[in-house]
C-alpha cells in the first residue's frame, strides 16, 4: 500500500505541486524566522561577550538596567570610588561607565546613522578599558579630539586628521580624528565614537557619578587576549572586590562584609562578569523572542492559507480518483488503509514542502544578512541551519499537510466498493443545512461577542476585554468561511450579472463553474478571505489611528510651530539658542524629569523609568512646562479645575491617573526628586492623548525637584512674534536647528504627517508580511483551475467540439478565476472592516477614537482581487486551450 | 432450478453462495423502485453461471449484494458458509480480500501500478506473501508472461482484463464475481477472456459469477440465470448463444404481452 501511495503521489506530481509550494513558503518563513533568531541572539551574545569581559562589576544596589539597551543603572556610584576600586587589592583595573548617545556628523554633512535602529554611542577614552582600543592614531586628550571605531569611520567617510562635529548630550562640539580604534566584536551597525575621559566625564557623567563599574583581574589578562575566568576563580574575585568595596564605603565594616556597611556602601553591589553577560544575553533574548513572535504570527498565517490549498488540492484529487479507491476496496483494502494511502501522499508533500522550506528559510536568512552586511550591519553568528529547526521544519510541513489532507482522506476512505462498478461520474457535493446553520450561529454568536465587548468598554472604559474581542473575531472569521459556500452561488450570480451579457455566452459558463461545487469556491476563496480580512482590519485602524492623530494634534497644538528632536531630547543650548530668536514670541517647552511620588498607588504600567532602571513604582517620568505660555502654544480638554493652576505650583494630572489613583482636584501629592522635595495640589485634570505625560508642573517647580541634567527637553512650542510671518520664524528656526542634524521644526501640519508617518510605516510592514499570504492565496485559486482543468477535460473537449474558440474558453477561466478572487475578498473585507469597526471603542483609552474606513484603499483591494484573479487564471486558461479537442473528448479517467 | 438443499452451512454442500428472499428497494415513498423482488437463488460450487436479463431487471444489483457491496432491503445472503448480509464493513472487507475476486467492466486497474503489481494488490492489502508457484501458474494460464512489468496503458483492452482475472484468480478465492467483463472489449479480446474464465472453473476448480447482456458470452457458462423486474423469470443449463437468444425473446414476448403491446 505505501508503494502505492508513493507511486501515486509520483504520478500526480505536477498536481500537487502547488500544495509542495504552500508548504515551502509557510515553512520558509517559519524556520526562516527561527534562524534569524538564532543569528541575532548568538550576534548580541558575541557583542556582549566583547563588551562585558570584566570579571566583576559594581552596579547601584537599585538594579543594572539594560545594558543592550544602553541604559545603564541609576548613576550613582561616584567617579573617585571608582578609582579607588582600581588601587584595590588583586584588581588590575577599574573602568568606569562613561558612554552614552552622541550624534557623528559625516564627511557629508549629515548625521551617521546605524540602520536598523542600531545606537550611536561615544565612549570615554581610558587607557585602562580594554574593550575599545585605539588602534591607529593617537586617543584623544581634549573635547575637540575623538577617536573612531574603524567601522564607524569608514561609515562616516572620515579619516584621521579630518574635522567634523559631534553633538553629545545636546550639545555641539568641533572636533578633529586622531586615530582609529578597533572593536573586536562585531557591532551590528553601531557607530562608536571616542571622546576623551575629561569632556565625557562631563558629558556622560555630569554629577560626577556613574552606572556601572567593570573592574578587571589581573588574572584575565593573557597572551592570547582577555579572558573571562573560572567560575571558582570569578567568585573569590567578587569576593575580595565586595569585603574592599565595604571597607571603603562604611566606617564600621571593619567587621566583614556580613555586617552592613553604610548607606553609601549600601547602594552598591558587586556582580560576577558571568552573571551581568548572562543577564544581558536573556534580554537580549527576551526582546529578539518578541520579534520573532510577531513574525511567526504571519509565519502561522501564511500556513493557514496554505492549509487552504493542500486541503482544496487533495478534495479534487480524491474526487478524480474516486473509483481507483473504490477499486482497492472492492479487491479487500480496509477503510484505514485507504486512508492511509492519502496521507501518505501528504506526509510526503508534507516533507518535501519541509524541506525545501528549511532551505527556503536558510536562503531567505542568507539573503537578509548580504543586506544588513550591505547596510554595514554584520551578523557574525553562523549556526543557522541547526538539526532543530530542520526538524520543526520538517514536522510542520507533514503536520500541515496530513491535517489539511485529512478531511479529503477521510472522504476517499468512505468511498463505497460499488462505485468502483458505476460507469457515471459521482453527483457534485451540495452544501448541507447544518453548514448554513453552523456558520450562521458562528458568525451571529462572533457579531454578538463583538458587539457586547464595544458596549461594555463604552460604559467601563477600564474593562479588560481583549480576549472576549478576540474570540468574537475569530468566531466571525471562521463563521464567515463556514457559511461562504453558501452564499457563494448567489453572490456569483449577482455580481456576474452584468457581465452575462456582454460575455455571452463564456460568462454564463463560468459562473455556472462557480456555482456547480460552492464548496470548493468557498475554499479556493478562502484563503484570499482570511488574508484580506486582516489587511482590511489593518487598513482600518491604520487610517482610524492617523485620522485620530490629526484630530488630536490639529485640537491640541496650538503653537506655529513644534520642535522635536530624533533622540527625543533637545539640549539646553539648543533650547536657549530658540528663546534668543527675535522672531520668536511665545515660547514654550515640555521637559521630563523622574519624580517620586509616594501617594502613587497605581503604577503606570508602561513607563520605561520604572522597569528599565529598576526603580521603584512609586517613581514618574513627569512633565513640566511655563505656565506663562502653556495656554498660547497648547490647549487640552480640561475635565475639572483650571490650567492656571500651574503657576501657582499645582500640579495638572493626566484623567487616566487621577482616575487609577483616586485624586481629585485640590489634592495634596509629594513630589520627592534627586535635588528636593515640595508639596504640590491637584489644580487641575485633564484628558489630552497628545500629551504623554501623566503629570506636568511648572518648569520652575522641575528645577527645584530635578537636577538639570537630569531634566530632559522633550518638545518646545514657538509663536511668531507680532510682525513676523510663519515663513520668517521658520527659516530662522532651521538655521538654529541645521547644526544640531536631529532637531526637526514642524508646523501642525508636518507634526502630523511626522506621526502618520510611522503608522503608515508600520502599515507597510503589515502589508509586506500579509503579502505572503496573498501570494499563497492567488497559487491556491491557480491550484484549483489547474486541477479542474483535468477533471473538465472532456467537458473541454465537449464545448470545443461545438465550436467554443481557445480564446473563449481561456475568457472562461479568467472570469471564473476573477469571481472566486472578488468573492473571497469581498467577504475578506466584509469581516475585517467589521472586526475593526470595534477596535476604536476598545482603544479610546490611548486616544484611538476616530472610526475612519479606508474607502480608497478598500477598492484598491478589490482591484488588486481582479488582478490576482486574472494572474491566476493564466497558466490554467492557457493549459486548457492547448488541450487537443478530440483526445480531450475521449479522455477516460 | 434445480433443487438444492436450502442447508444454511452451504460449504458441507455444493453450494458456494446462496440468497433468500433477498429484496432491494431503492428510492423513497413515490419514487420506489424495487430492483429485487423477494428472490431466491443458489449458486454452485465449482460452476461457471451467467446472470443475463435486460437493462433494469436487476441482476447488477444481484450481483453487487451477493459480493457484499452493497445492502439488501430485506433478505438473506450467505457466501462460502458465511452470512454476508449480518456483516459489518469490517467483516465484509475481510471477506472481499480473502473470499472474493472481482472483474469489472472497466477501470480494474490501478494504473499507477505494473501488471504484476496489480495481480498481487489483493495479496499486498492483506499482507500475504505472494505464492510464487500459483502466481506463475495464473500468469501462464491467462497468458500475461512477458507484459508482467508493464503499467496498464500500456496494455490492450483484452490483457487489462485479462490481469484483472489473474488478480481476481491469485488470492484463491471461495468465488469470482465478474460484472461485463467483455462489454469492453472487441469480440476477439472477449473470448479470451472468457474461454480463460471458463477454464479456470473447468481446471482449477474455481466458481466465477459472471454478469452480462451478451448472448454469446453467456453461452461460455455452466448455467443461465434470467432475470426481469427483480426476479428470476428462467434459468438454461448447458447454454448455447441460440438457446440464450430464444429464452430472452421469449421473455421479452411475455413483458409485451403483460404491458399489452
Amino acid at each position: 500500500m505505501l508503494k502505492l501511495a508513493l507511486r501515486d503521489t509520483r504520478a500526480s506530481a505536477l498536481r500537487l505541486l502547488l500544495s509542495v509550494v504552500a508548504v515551502l513558503l509557510g515553512v520558509s518563513f517559519v524556520s526562516g524566522t527561527f534562524s534569524l533568531r538564532n543569528i541575532m541572539s548568538s550576534t548580541f551574545s558575541d557583542i556582549i561577550d566583547t563588551g562585558y569581559k570584566a570579571a566583576a562589576y559594581v552596579t547601584p544596589e537599585s538594579g543594572t538596567g539594560s545594558i543592550i539597551m544602553g541604559t545603564s543603572g541609576e548613576p550613582v556610584i561616584p567617579l573617585d570610588l571608582a578609582t579607588s576600586i582600581g588601587g584595590f587589592e588583586g584588581v588590575a583595573a577599574a573602568v568606569p561607565d562613561l558612554s552614552g548617545q552622541v550624534i557623528l556628523v559625516g564627511a557629508d554633512g549629515t548625521a551617521v546613522t546605524g540602520s536598523g535602529g542600531a545606537p550611536s554611542l561615544g565612549f570615554g577614552a581610558n587607557p585602562d578599558d580594554p574593550t575599545l582600543v585605539v588602534s591607529e592614531g593617537e586617543a584623544p586628550r581634549n573635547s575637540s579630539e575623538v577617536v573612531l571605531e574603524t567601522s564607524t569611520a569608514e561609515r562616516a567617510g572620515l579619516s584621521i586628521g579630518d574635522s567634523t562635529r559631534i553633538i553629545a548630550n545636546g550639545e555641539i562640539y568641533g572636533v578633529t580624528v586622531t586615530g582609529l580604534a578597533t572593536y573586536s566584536a562585531s557591532l551590528a551597525g553601531a557607530t562608536l565614537v571616542m571622546l576623551d575621559g575629561e569632556t565625557a566625564e562631563k558629558v556622560f557623567a555630569p554629577t560626577g557619578t556613574v552606572g556601572l563599574v567593570s573592574v578587571y583581574s589581573p588574572d584575565q589578562f593573557t597572551p592570547d587576549g582577555i579572558k573571562p575566568l573560572s567560575s571558582d576563580a570569578e567568585n573569590a574575585f567578587v569576593a575580595s572586590v565586595s569585603e574592599q568595596l565595604s571597607g571603603v564605603g562604611g566606617k564600621n565594616a571593619a567587621d566583614g562584609p556580613s555586617t552592613p556597611g553604610s548607606a553609601e556602601a549600601e547602594k552598591f553591589k558587586v556582580i560576577s562578569g558571568s552573571q551581568v553577560r548572562e543577564d544581558a544575553v536573556s534580554q537580549t533574548n527576551e526582546m529578539v523572542g518578541f520579534m520573532s513572535t510577531f513574525l511567526l504570527i504571519f509565519a502561522a498565517l501564511a500556513l493557514f492559507v496554505g492549509a487552504f490549498v493542500i486541503a482544496n488540492t487533495f478534495a479534487m484529487t480524491v474526487r478524480q480518483k474516486q473509483r481507483e479507491f473504490a477499486l482497492l476496496r472492492a479487491v479487500g483494502a480496509s477503510p484505514g488503509q485507504v486512508f492511509s494511502v492519502v496521507v501518505v501522499q501528504a506526509a510526503v508533500v508534507g516533507l518535501i514542502g519541509g524541506a525545501l522550506g528549511v532551505l527556503g528559510g536558510f536562503g531567505l536568512v542568507q539573503g537578509l544578512r548580504a543586506v544588513f552586511r550591505s547596510f554595514g550591519i554584520d551578523m557574525s553568528g553562523n549556526l543557522i541551519l541547526t538539526p532543530p529547526i530542520v526538524a520543526l521544519g520538517l514536522v510542520l510541513g507533514v503536520a500541515v499537510a496530513i491535517a489539511s489532507a485529512a478531511i479529503a482522506a477521510r472522504r476517499a476512505a468512505l468511498t463505497p466498493p460499488v462505485e468502483a462498478m458505476r460507469e457515471s461520474e459521482a453527483p457534485s457535493l451540495g452544501t448541507s443545512a447544518l453548514r448554513g446553520v453552523v456558520g450562521i450561529a458562528m458568525v451571529g454568536v462572533g457579531a454578538l461577542v463583538l458587539a457586547f465587548s464595544v458596549a461594555v468598554v463604552r460604559s467601563n472604559p477600564d474593562a479588560g476585554v481583549g480576549l472576549p474581542f478576540g474570540i468574537g473575531a475569530g468566531l466571525l472569521l471562521i463563521g464567515a468561511l463556514v457559511v461562504s459556500p453558501i452564499i457563494a452561488p448567489g453572490f456569483v450570480r449577482v455580481l456576474s450579472a452584468p457581465f452575462l451579457r456582454a460575455t455571452r455566452p463564456v460568462g454564463k459558463l463560468a459562473s455556472g463553474n462557480i456555482a456547480r461545487n460552492p464548496k470548493r469556491t468557498a475554499a479556493t476563496s478562502g484563503a484570499l478571505t482570511v488574508g484580506m480580512a486582516l489587511v482590511a482590519a489593518a487598513a482600518v485602524l491604520a487610517a482610524s489611528t492617523t485620522s485620530s492623530m490629526k484630530s488630536l494634534v490639529t485640537t491640541e497644538l496650538k503653537a506655529d510651530f513644534i520642535v522635536q528632536s530624533a533622540t527625543f531630547t533637545i539640549s539646553q543650548q539648543a533650547f536657549e539658542q530658540i528663546s534668543a530668536l527675535d522672531e520668536v514670541g511665545d515660547i514654550s517647552r515640555f521637559s521630563g524629569g523622574e519624580v517620586r511620588i509616594p501617594e502613587l498607588t497605581a503604577s503606570e504600567p508602561d513607563t520605561p523609568a520604572s522597569s528599565a532602571s529598576g526603580t521603584d513604582a512609586k517613581t514618574l517620568q513627569i512633565g513640566a512646562t511655563e505656565p506663562s505660555t502653556f495656554s498660547t502654544t497648547w490647549t487640552t480638554t480640561v475635565i475639572e479645575g483650571s490650567l492656571d493652576s500651574l503657576a501657582r505650583g499645582d500640579a495638572l494630572v493626566q484623567k487616566s491617573v487621577a482616575k487609577d489613583n483616586g485624586w481629585s482636584v485640590g489634592d495634596a501629592l509629594t513630589l520627592e526628586g534627586a535635588a528636593g522635595t515640595t508639596t504640590a495640589r491637584v489644580g487641575a485634570i485633564f484628558d489630552s492623548a497628545a500629551l504623554g505625560a501623566p503629570l506636568i508642573i511648572s518648569t520652575d517647580l522641575l528645577d527645584k525637584l530635578v537636577p538639570a541634567q537630569g531634566q530632559q527637553i522633550n518638545s518646545v512650542m514657538v509663536n511668531a512674534v507680532d510682525g513676523v510671518s510663519t515663513s520668517q520664524l521658520r527659516t530662522a528656526l532651521t538655521e538654529v536647528a541645521a547644526p544640531y542634524m536631529v532637531l526637526s521644526v514642524m508646523d501642525a501640519q508636518e507634526f502630523t504627517s511626522m506621526l502618520t508617518g510611522q503608522v503608515n510605516q508600520m502599515l507597510a510592514v503589515l502589508y509586506g508580511l500579509l503579502a505572503l499570504s496573498l501570494i499563497i492565496a492567488a497559487l491556491g485559486i491557480m491550484n484549483t483551475l489547474g486541477l479542474s482543468v483535468v477533471e473538465r477535460t472532456r467537458e473541454i473537449g465537449l464545448l470545443r467540439a461545438v465550436g467554443l474558440g481557445r480564446g473563449q474558453l481561456s475568457v472562461t477561466f479568467i472570469i471564473e478565476s476573477v469571481l472566486t478572487a472578488l468573492f473571497g475578498t469581498a467577504v475578506g473585507l466584509v469581516v475585517g472592516v467589521g472586526i475593526a469597526a470595534g477596535v476604536p471603542s476598545l482603544l479610546a483609552g490611548t486616544g484611538l477614537n476616530t472610526l475612519s474606513i479606508p474607502w480608497s484603499a478598500l477598492f484598491a483591494m478589490l482591484g488588486l482581487a481582479v488582478v490576482v484573479g486574472v494572474v491566476a487564471a493564466l497558466w490554467p486558461a492557457w493549459r486548457a486551450s492547448r488541450l487537443p479537442v478530440l483526445e480531450a473528448i475521449a479522455a477516460v479517467e | 432450478m434445480s433443487v438444492q438443499a436450502l442447508d444454511p452451512i452451504a460449504r458441507t454442500t455444493n453450494i458456494i453462495a446462496s440468497a433468500r428472499s433477498l429484496t432491494k428497494v431503492y428510492g423513497s415513498s413515490d419514487t420506489v423502485v424495487t430492483a429485487l423482488d423477494a428472490v431466491d437463488v443458489d449458486f454452485e460450487r465449482g460452476k461457471f453461471t451467467a446472470i443475463m436479463g435486460p437493462s433494469g431487471s436487476g441482476k447488477s444489483t444481484l450481483m453487487h449484494l451477493l459480493a457484499g457491496l452493497d445492502t439488501a432491503t430485506s433478505g438473506t445472503v450467505s457466501v462460502a458458509g458465511a452470512d454476508v448480509s449480518g456483516m459489518n464493513q469490517r467483516q465484509l472487507t475481510k471477506l472481499r480480500r480473502t473470499r472474493l475476486g472481482f472483474v469489472f467492466q472497466s477501470f480494474n486497474l490501478i494504473p499507477t501500478l505494473t501488471a504484476r503489481e496489480n495481480i498481487t494488490l489483493p495479496l499486498d492489502i492483506a499482507r500475504v506473501k505472494v505464492d510464487e508457484e500459483h502466481f506463475s501458474h495464473v500468469v501462464n494460464a491467462v497468458g500475461l508472461g512477458g507484459r508482467l512489468h508493464h503499467r496498464p496503458a500500456e496494455l490492450s483492452g483484452g490483457q487489462q482484463q485479462r490481469v484483472a482475472c489473474a488478480r481476481a484468480l491469485v488470492s484463491k478465492p471461495d468465488v469470482i464475481f465478474a460484472d461485463e467483463p467483455t462489454g469492453n472489449l472487441d469480440s476477439a479480446s472477449g473470448r479470451e477472456v472468457l474461454v480463460f474464465l471458463r477454464k479456470s472453473v473447468d481446471d482449477l476448480g474455481q466458481s466465477v459469477v459472471m454478469v452480462t447482456h451478451d448472448p454469446v458470452a453467456a453461452s461460455y457458462a455452466h448455467r443461465v440465470l434470467f432475470l426481469a423486474d427483480g426476479r428470476i423469470v428462467s434459468e438454461l443449463d448447458s447454454p448455447t448463444p441460440e438457446s440464450v437468444l430464444q429464452v430472452l425473446a421469449a421473455i421479452s414476448r411475455a413483458d409485451d404481452h403483460l404491458t399489452g403491446k
